[in-house]
């Protein structure tokens, strides 16, 4: 057993000039690997732009989101079309409503339904899922099949049914998402719960007689944060797009509230008359927030996630 | 071996570089080497040392990022530069090759026969039934039992073991001049590479086929090779035969790796930190005492339509007593349960039946607040020294956390000075204070995972395979930071580990796991130089000793078939069979004492089982 | 393998039982009775009508004649709305419409997004991998209600090559943008999800084991590296099946096929209870049975669960 005690001594000499080195945590390695992701970091600012724009742009234009043009109704695709001198900036719809307030409205609203409904199942799923990995054993494996089971269902039919029943509400809405989203995060929140419950460095905190609240809240949680970020910005743009399918349909927000899904049905549905911005302007706001958002979670998913490591 | 053999395979300069991220990296810098018919090549080296890529290389399986420079000859014909196609007429057929990861190294949805054949159809155009009788032939010489079923098995049904033989026999079909094998028993059981090395060698001799052995055990060199390259961050340092490296070793590294490789038949090497004799005079003999412990897991057997649980008795009915000061060593192969044991003597596992008795007072599960406090004294160090340490908390958290539980008395600047000392008492700069686990190499987790179980100075310290996810030189030196410690202390340790040779070294005491069950325990030399059960023996005869003219003399005790699942009932009678004949599948081996401190659970007679 | 279908078949059953009951519950939960809602009928009059259709029994009788009506003779009772019609001469017509597109979308989003994804992987770093790449990323954005009205403009009002909506008895100018439209999000998810399995098989070890074999590239990838690479493919044609399904909604909406989902949203907002239920029942199983397929040719790909 050859250790050189000279040798050791000899590099703690020459490394130490007694300064405290500062360790980079795994975050900032993560925040580091972010920054060099270029599309993650643009969709960060445009996004920011858009919602920051959501709330001014309003302001900038002489018409409200229910304001009807009287001018313009019934004569949309003459008179409705994009303009700065009448002030309607995207056009109006056939009802003489502008599209550009009209639009940014929609997309508070979708981004908030989005937000919420994300909140919902993020509390959910990761109650659930952390219960189920950390206690283990039966009752994680009745309560995966009941996630199983739930999978297996068609939500949609039953959202709807549910908004049929129970009339359409924002609130509703926000439940009945998050209600039927969260069974994916609570697959992945488990699993990864298993596997930091497996990591030895828990074996070591309970030998060292740290309890089973203090492991949850110093060793579990905070190893799981990193998961729950990533397939958080993913679940946003799922949401929003689950929103804006049933509002397709007819059955999401409540006029004279608007959302992304309801004025692209309402542009779609009058395409053939020759108003095109009445799909363009919202489908643009719509594409674009998305693709954010799936940069996002892409460069939040290679920075974070724990395979690489 | 004579000169006159011709060279199979010479390589002239290689080397190796890959493209990465982080710039260019020379995995291998000119690297020379020459094999001859029916020669074994040993190439040796730690981790990162490039010793694999050399022969990835060869044998076309480097990684895209990579690039090859210099002169790769096989039978004459150059490879560097040959397309695929081309160099798919030598591989698999003049030249094959055996990898350390047995269970991933085969496809699983095909069997093994599938698997097989391709390779007789491919290169030799055999088929059908000639080929099956080609490949029963192949499995019956790697002594695989009940080779008809094999070849209908898929891999998962077999066992590592078993995996690693059906490798070796697939890439022996066309009869290949060259095999490289890759760490091929790395991975394996002491049991099961013993036999796997001696199939190896027979191979060797009977086919005239040359073998490249990549390793980082000198053990396994010593025992299979005729002439050894030492390799040290992609260059070769050493070169020469056998005797001549391990007898006369040149090189600083070389000595090095000698120096710090246990050697189970030398446990006080000159070069050692000697181990300080125990005597029990004024110590308390009421340390710990563990009486028939127990720790049984439920298993789901899938039983056509649904599921029966069937217990699996990872340990079952252990009982021995530690003292103070004194170490003792656990050692068996894997399914023994010897973690297991670790962990329901420190109550992690609550144990099924049985009890802990420490200080004189019973260590109970259920009461939670006492064992709490008792856990002060009770430390482990685990296997993986970067799963065992929280990726999001600095070292010195992860040091300081037994202190936040036990006293919270101190201020932060008080545990923070306690701290650092404790790190600069294991070897670990105090200026790394603020480092996270992903910044240190093995060796220093390693340190910090040691410096969290002794910073509350405990009294006792389970040692869960601490060295041996460690390269030998690392290895070396935790050992002897452990021993120190164990001295200033007064600690006492049980160290668990698969590697006989290391435990030897450290330990006062061995007891010797099998399924679950104490099969002897005896003081460290009694057990080594008197061993009575015959699994004892078989894996004290296992070990290989880095000495080529030691090892090569060396009487082997083997006993057919492959170590057993825990699962199957009869496992347990394996060295009882006559218990088995007379049809008492539930008879329990006993434990008797031999002579003084010297247990030995009942078995029959050696040459009986040997002749079975 | 047989004992492995049999339980999943068996797991299948309290699933679609509870979905059946589910939305019974749900229904019968619904703020006042289906024939309240529009002008207050006269007390005997209302009486007769819920005579007519059971709904004066106690719930759990009416539960049970509702399941066993379907178990038994595939009976999903009379329609609330339209008077003289079954929720099953209704459903009928339209499933055999959804049955065609839907057929089609699925064969064009496998058919299509598996080779793509596997050639991709194959040719990993390739202008065809980029291509991949860049398809799925695109259409990750695109569902089928963005996509539907985009080739409306594209095929119809531009180009006037394709009719922009009905079914016309299933001519193929009338399948193929409902087939686009509900195929193309989940081809780009086939096609990444295959893609990035295939890569990962490639560097497995035992496709090494393969190369060192001699075996050329072609039948490493055949014989060695398909059917692994398949496997996530092969769990996520459940949830795409779903969301196909649910998409098939609007499609029917948009182009006016006459499908299902058409009567489902009619139902929807006429309060038509039984057709709804029927609607939503017929769609649950198919979405259960689809799963139970899509988990029994996993099975099947991987003989450790196949062999247990």
């Amino acid at each position: 057993m050859l250790v050189s005690k000279e040798k050791m001594a000899g590099v703690v000499d020459a490394v130490s000039n007694n300064k405290e080195i500062e360790g980079r945590s795994l975050w900032q390695d993560a925040i580091g690997r972010f920054q060099r992701n270029k599309a993650a970091v643009v969709s960060v600012f445009v996004l920011a732009f858009m919602v920051i724009w959501s709330f001014i742009g309003p302001a900038l234009s002489p018409w409200s989101y229910e304001e009807i043009d009287w001018n313009v109704i019934g004569n949309a695709a003459a008179a409705g079309f994009p303009s700065l001198e009448t002030g309607h900036f995207f056009g109006t719809d056939d009802l003489g409503r502008d599209i550009y307030a009209r639009t940014l409205q929609g997309t508070q609203i979708s981004l908030l339904v989005g937000l919420v409904g994300t909140a919902v199942a993020v509390i959910i799923g990761v109650l659930f899922g952390a219960t189920a990995g950390y206690v283990g054993g039966r009752v994680d494996n009745y309560m995966m099949r009941f996630v199983d089971f739930l999978m297996s269902i068609p939500y949609m039919f039953i959202l709807i049914i549910l908004f049929v029943m129970f009339g359409r509400s924002l609130w509703l809405l926000f439940a009945g998402l998050g209600a039927f989203a969260w069974m994916d995060m609570a697959r992945i929140v488990r699993g990864q719960t298993l596997s930091i419950k497996n990591k030895e460095y828990i074996e070591a905190s309970v030998a060292a007689g740290v309890g089973g609240f203090t492991i949850i809240m110093r060793h579990v949680l905070p190893n799981l944060l990193g998961i729950v970020a990533v397939y958080t910005t993913l679940l946003i743009p799922g949401l929003i797009m689950t929103e804006s399918f049933i509002s397709f349909l007819g059955l999401g927000v409540q006029e004279p509230l608007t959302s992304w899904g309801a004025l692209i049905s309402d542009g779609a549905k009058t395409i053939q008359y020759g108003t095109p911005w009445q799909l363009l302007f919202p489908l643009g706001f719509f594409i674009v927030g998305l693709f954010c958002f799936y940069f996002i979670g892409d460069g939040l998913r290679d920075a974070l996630d724990p395979k690489d490591r | 071996m004579s000169n006159d053999k011709k060279n199979v395979l010479e390589v002239n300069n290689l080397k190796v570089t890959f493209d990465t991220p982080d710039g260019q990296v020379e995995a291998v810098k000119g690297v020379t080497l020459n094999i001859k018919q029916g020669e074994c090549l040993g190439i040796v080296g730690e981790s990162g040392s490039g010793k694999s890529q050399t022969f990835m290389t060869t044998m076309g399986l480097l990684a895209n990022n990579g690039r090859a420079e210099g002169d790769i000859i096989f039978n004459g014909t150059s490879l560097l530069g040959l397309s695929t196609s081309e160099l798919n007429t030598v591989r698999g057929r003049n030249m094959s090759m055996i990898f350390q990861d047995p269970l991933t190294s085969l496809t699983p949805h095909l069997t093994v026969f599938e698997q097989m054949s391709e390779v007789l159809q491919l290169h030799t155009g055999v088929r059908g039934r000639e080929a099956e009788a080609k490949c029963l032939d192949w499995l019956d010489r790697v002594r695989i039992s009940e080779a008809e079923r094999r070849l209908r098995q898929y891999p998962h049904e077999l066992s590592g073991g078993m995996r690693q033989r059906v490798m070796i026999a697939m890439s022996m079909l066309c009869s290949p001049d060259l095999l490289i094998a890759d760490e091929p028993t790395t991975a394996l059981d002491v049991t099961v590479q013993a036999e796997i090395l001696d199939l190896m060698d027979e191979l060797k001799r009977e086919n005239n086929t040359a073998i490249a052995l990549i390793t980082h055990d000198m053990g396994v060199v010593a025992r299979m090779c005729d002439r050894i390259q030492v390799m040290r961050h992609g260059v070769y340092v050493e070169e020469g035969t056998a005797e001549e490296v391990f007898h006369n070793p040149q090189h600083d590294y070389t000595k090095m790796l000698l120096d710090a490789m246990p050697r189970i038949d030398q446990p006080d090497k000159a070069t050692n930190r000697k181990l300080k004799e125990y005597d029990l005079k004024g110590r308390d003999e009421n340390f710990l005492k563990v009486d028939d412990v127990k720790v049984h897991f439920n298993i789901k057997v899938p039983t056509g339509l649904w599921y029966k649980n069937v217990p699996l008795k990872a340990v079952d009915g252990v009982s021995f007593d530690l003292k103070p000061g004194e170490t003792l060593g656990i050692v068996g192969e894997s399914g023994c349960g010897k973690s297991t044991l670790a962990r329901a003597v420190l109550q992690l596992i609550p144990p099924t039946e049985g009890n802990v008795t420490w200080l004189g007072k019973p260590l109970d599960a259920s009461n939670k607040a006492d064992l709490k406090a008792k856990r002060e004294d009770l430390q482990i160090v685990f296997q993986d020294p970067l799963a065992s340490l929280d990726p999001r908390m600095t070292i010195a958290d992860s040091i300081m956390e037994p202190l936040q539980t036990f006293r919270s008395d101190m201020s932060r600047t008080e545990m923070k000075a306690k701290v650092a000392s404790m790190m600069e008492r294991v070897g670990l700069d105090r200026n790394m204070i603020n480092r996270y686990p992903h910044e240190l190499s093995g060796g220093q987790n390693q340190r910090v995972g040691i410096a969290r179980a002794m910073i509350m100075e405990p009294k006792l310290v389970v040692c869960d395979e601490a060295v041996s996810a460690l390269d030998v030189s690392i290895q070396a030196q935790i050992i002897e930071l452990l021993m120190d410690l164990q001295e200033e202390f007064g600690l006492s340790l049980l160290f668990i580990s698969h590697d006989l040779s290391v435990v030897r070294e450290v330990s006062h005491r061995i007891m010797v796991l099998y399924l679950g069950r104490i099969v002897e325990l005896a003081d460290r030399n009694e057990i080594y130089l008197n061993p009575q059960h015959p699994y004892t023996q078989q894996l004290i005869s296992a070990v290989p000793i880095p000495d080529p003219s030691v090892e090569r003399t060396r009487e082997r005790i083997r006993f057919p078939g492959e170590l057993p699942s825990p699962m199957d009932p009869t496992a347990k009678l394996r060295f009882l069979k006559s218990k088995l004949k007379a049809n008492q599948l539930d008879y329990v081996p006993e434990l008797r004492e031999l002579k003084p401190g010297h247990f030995v659970a009942e078995h029959d007679p050696i040459e009986e089982l040997l002749a079975s | 393998m047989f004992s492995f279908i049999v339980k999943r078949a068996l797991s299948a059953v309290p699933t679609l039982l509870f979905l059946i009951i589910f939305s019974f519950v749900l229904m019968r939960l619904a703020p006042g009775g289906p024939f309240t809602s529009e002008k207050p009928l006269p007390p005997q009059v209302l009486a007769n009508i819920e005579a007519k259709y059971g709904l004066d029994q106690p719930w759990l009788v009416q539960i049970w004649n509702y399941v066993s009506g379907i178990v038994t003779q595939f009976d999903f009772g009379p329609s609330f709305r339209y008077k003289d019609q079954t929720v099953n001469s209704i459903l009928s017509q339209g499933f055999s419409v959804t049955l065609v597109y839907g057929f089609w979308s699925f064969v064009v989003a496998v058919g299509v997004g598996m080779p793509l994804g596997i050639i991709a992987a194959i040719k990993h770093n390739s202008w065809l991998d980029y291509l991949a790449v860049g398809i799925s990323i695109g259409a990750q954005v695109l569902p089928n209600f963005v996509m539907a009205p985009l080739l409306v403009i594209l095929f119809t009002l531009v180009l006037g090559w394709l009719p922009g909506g009905g079914w016309n008895g299933g001519q193929w100018q009338y399948i193929i943008m409902p087939v686009i439209a509900l195929s193309t999000s989940y081809m780009a998810s086939i096609s990444r999800i295959a893609r990035s399995s295939m890569l990962e098989v490639l560097h497995s070890n035992f496709i090494r084991t393969a190369k060192a074999k001699g075996l050329p590239m072609s039948s490493i990838i055949m014989k060695h590296a398909i059917k692994p690479a398949l496997l996530p493919v092969v769990s996520y044609l459940g949830p795409a099946f779903v969301g196909m399904i649910t998409g098939s909604v609007i499609i029917d909406v948009y182009f006016s096929t006459g499908g299902m989902g058409q009567y489902f949203v009619d139902a929807a907002t006429n309060r038509d209870y039984s057709l709804l239920m029927g609607a939503t029942i017929i769609f649950g199983s198919l979405t259960i049975l689809f799963n139970m397929l899509a988990d029994i040719v996993y099975a099947w790909l991987d003989p450790k669960i196949r062999l247990a």
